[in-house]
């Protein structure tokens, strides 16, 4: 299992390495080494360039909620892969996978977002281009 | 960053491979999208199949036919056009990349966490630009030929009539080009660079004596060969060519793009401008 979760920490290193739609170096801001996985409720989402951003209410482990902002691509280039403001709503249960901030709390930088069904509803990775 | 996944792929053994086989392919995927695709004005015309097909999430066929020419002759390089994304100049081009001992050192010590200019909204300069993800649009008319970025909505624009560089003009973050037709193949030379910017995402370095030398030929209706040529003596040994292929993108326009607007990670102080001071 250990093994699984290094592999599978690195390639979503490597995914993020290679990220599309960042306008500058994601190493300035995040840590690639450290991925995460958030369970919560849509709050805002703030569709302005050069970056998207989510807000979210996740559950933390003593039952209070942990208020979170992750960065997405430019608005732009997620609207040319087919992902819109209009993919997701305020109160949608999501699970957002990304890697943190290296010298903040509860940012992140966002590579997919999905529905409680599966289905990826934003990203920056995929798509058009 | 391919280069780390597959070292790290050949020291694993069995029980990891499939999973990091999976890893790889992601890298390699990752990578070919990039190559991927755009259009524009002046993009459709000429006898070819319509303009483009698909386009949203992925399928997109640029239009089939010969090169198109202008009204005026020339081939017609007009239109919004997709460039493969080159944020590692060292795997475009086959690296290592020939360093001199500074050049080394420039690149050695380079970390965006301790300054980072496009992070900031300072422009990225024309190699980032033209080798970056988002779209730019090209309009030629018989004298000027102009980029529009959409990134950050910038552009640049330069006499393609055969004159010289002027050696008057401030050291700048794009540089300045002069354009010339060799044949159906539009030369654009730029220097007078202000050496602040990189060559790319990674952060792979260039001086102020930095020369670039562009190549564009309209191989058909739907695609422009580009070659790249950096020569830059106090950075390396030896000139580094990179070669590509733009795809015309009939599907797309060009959109506004403020970098200031919502750059949260700066204006929050997570990313910090470098300190040019006493800086070159």
């Amino acid at each position: 299992m250990k093994r699984h979760l290094t592999a599978l920490t690195f390639a979503l290193g490597c995914w993020s390495g290679t990220s599309l739609w960042a306008h500058h170096s994601l190493a300035a801001e995040f840590d690639q080494k450290k991925p995460v996985s958030l369970t919560g409720i849509l709050t805002k989402l703030d569709w302005r360039n050069p970056h998207a951003w989510i807000y979210m209410d996740v559950k933390n482990a003593s039952g209070g909620i942990d208020k979170w902002e992750c960065e997405l691509g430019s608005p732009n280039a997620m609207n040319r892969a087919g992902f819109t403001q209009e993919s997701v709503k305020i109160g949608d249960e999501i699970v957002l996978d990304g890697i943190l901030a290296k010298k903040a709390s509860n940012i992140c930088s966002t590579r997919t977002v999905k529905a409680k069904d599966g289905r990826t509803v934003l990203s920056q990775t995929e798509g058009a281009r | 960053m391919a280069e780390r996944c597959s070292a790290r792929l050949k020291a694993r053994v069995n029980p990891m491979k499939q999973l990091l086989i999976f890893a790889g392919a992601i890298c390699l995927t990752i990578g070919l999208i990039a190559q991927q695709p755009p259009g524009g004005p002046g993009a459709g015309k000429g006898a070819g199949k319509g303009a483009g097909k698909g386009g949203g999430r992925g399928g997109y066929q640029p239009p089939e036919g010969p090169a198109p020419k202008t009204s005026w002759g020339t081939p017609d390089l007009n239109g919004v056009w997709a460039r493969p994304y080159i944020p590692d100049i060292e795997r475009a081009t086959g690296g290592p990349l020939p360093y001199t001992e500074w050049g080394k050192k420039q690149f050695e010590t380079y970390n965006a966490e301790d300054g980072d200019y496009t992070g900031s909204c300072l422009p990225t300069g024309h190699s980032r630009s033209i080798g970056g993800p988002d779209p730019i649009q090209i309009m030629l008319t018989p004298n000027h030929m102009a980029f529009l970025y959409e990134q950050n909505t910038w552009f640049k624009v330069f006499p393609i009539d055969g004159r010289p560089h002027n050696p008057k003009k401030v050291p700048t973050w794009f540089g300045d080009s002069v354009g010339h037709w060799d044949g159906d193949t539009m030369v654009v030379d730029t220097t007078n660079f202000n050496g602040l910017t990189r060559i790319d995402t990674n952060g792979h370095p260039h001086s102020d004596q930095l020369h670039t030398i562009e190549r564009f030929t309209r191989t058909d209706l739907g695609h422009i060969a580009y070659q790249m040529t950096y020569e830059d003596p106090k950075t390396y040994t030896k000139p580094v060519v990179s070669d590509r292929t733009f795809i015309l993108r009939t599907d797309w326009e060009m959109q506004e793009y403020s970098c200031e607007e919502n750059n949260k990670g700066f204006i929050e102080g997570r990313i910090k401008m470098p300190d040019y001071s006493g800086k070159k």
